[in-house]
């Protein structure tokens, strides 16, 4: 049951983006295209669970040897490395949607849910298990909010918006939106 | 006087051993995932400043280097290397700068 409630509340109820505004940087920047915006949830998803895995393992060592003060330092040199690692798969797996990702992709390092996961699954005493499941649901959310930004902003192609609204402004107006009604979702 | 010296040992060895460990593992993932690339591209990126200032509209060193060598870009597209750049540039891709 903690499990469950671990999983959709990091979906609905305290949504990364949506209502700790953690990870606005692709959640704009990629959200132009459906087919893009998957593909940098999965990336970003993907970087999210290893990198909660990896360094709530750290956080052990870190507590063994009394330096917990080192947590920013190592957890940063993690995400870093693994977003690399993700970076030189995705360019041989498919260079589409590298190209399509663009500098967005090494840009998941400084990303802050990443960081901000991390340091959340520590803070709420979470073991590993309930850590991973918390960054699974991160991530969902994630890939979620970005589709639905995407879904909408393709549409908005196409319709007739003052020009003034054209591009960021309208696309900034309709995540406020999206993030007042994502508020509705309480326990 | 021990607990003041491991006090500053373990932090820097810790840090140096997980970036040992992650270097260790890309090193292998380089290998393994190495996608062949036209060679001018590295040889164009050699010449070049390296300091991604953006000024040629592209998106850094790289992307610049990528776009000369599939004949997008101009050989002498980098405000920041001038000539001396350019002519290297050129040498490379074997044509005659202007």
């Amino acid at each position: 049951m903690g499990l469950v409630m671990i999983f959709f509340g990091a979906i609905f109820f305290n949504n990364f983006i949506f209502n700790r505004f953690l990870g606005i940087c692709p959640f704009l920047g990629v959200s132009k295209r459906l087919d893009t915006s998957v593909g940098m949830g999965i990336a970003v998803g993907f970087v999210m669970t290893l990198a909660s895995t990896l360094t709530w393992l750290l956080q052990k060592l870190l507590d063994l040897w009394h330096v917990e003060y080192m947590q920013t330092i190592v957890y940063i040199l993690v995400i870093a490395a693994l977003v690399q690692f993700v970076e030189m798969f995705l360019q041989k797996v498919s260079p589409t949607l590298h190209k399509a990702l663009g500098v967005y992709l090494p840009l998941i390092t400084t990303n802050c849910a990443i960081l901000g996961i991390a340091i959340l699954n520590i803070d709420l005493g979470y073991g590993l298990l309930e850590a991973v499941i918390h960054s699974l649901g991160a991530s969902v959310g994630f890939t979620l909010a970005m589709v639905i930004l995407a879904g909408i902003r393709e549409k908005l192609e196409l319709s007739d918006i003052p020009e003034a609204f054209t591009g960021i402004p309208i696309a900034l107006i309709t995540a406020g939106i999206l993030a007042m009604a994502f508020t509705g979702f309480v326990l | 006087m021990i607990d003041k010296i491991l006090e500053i040992l373990v932090p820097v060895l810790l840090l140096t051993g997980l970036g040992v460990l992650f270097a260790g593992i890309l090193a292998w993932a380089n290998v393994k995932f190495k996608v062949e690339k036209d060679p001018k591209i590295d040889e164009i990126l050699a010449v070049l400043p390296g300091a991604n200032c953006g000024a040629c509209g592209f998106a850094g060193c790289a992307a610049f280097a990528e776009a000369v060598a599939s004949g997008e870009g101009t050989v002498n597209g980098c405000p920041v290397g001038r000539q001396k750049v350019a002519q290297e540039i050129s040498n490379i891709m074997g044509v005659e700068l202007e």
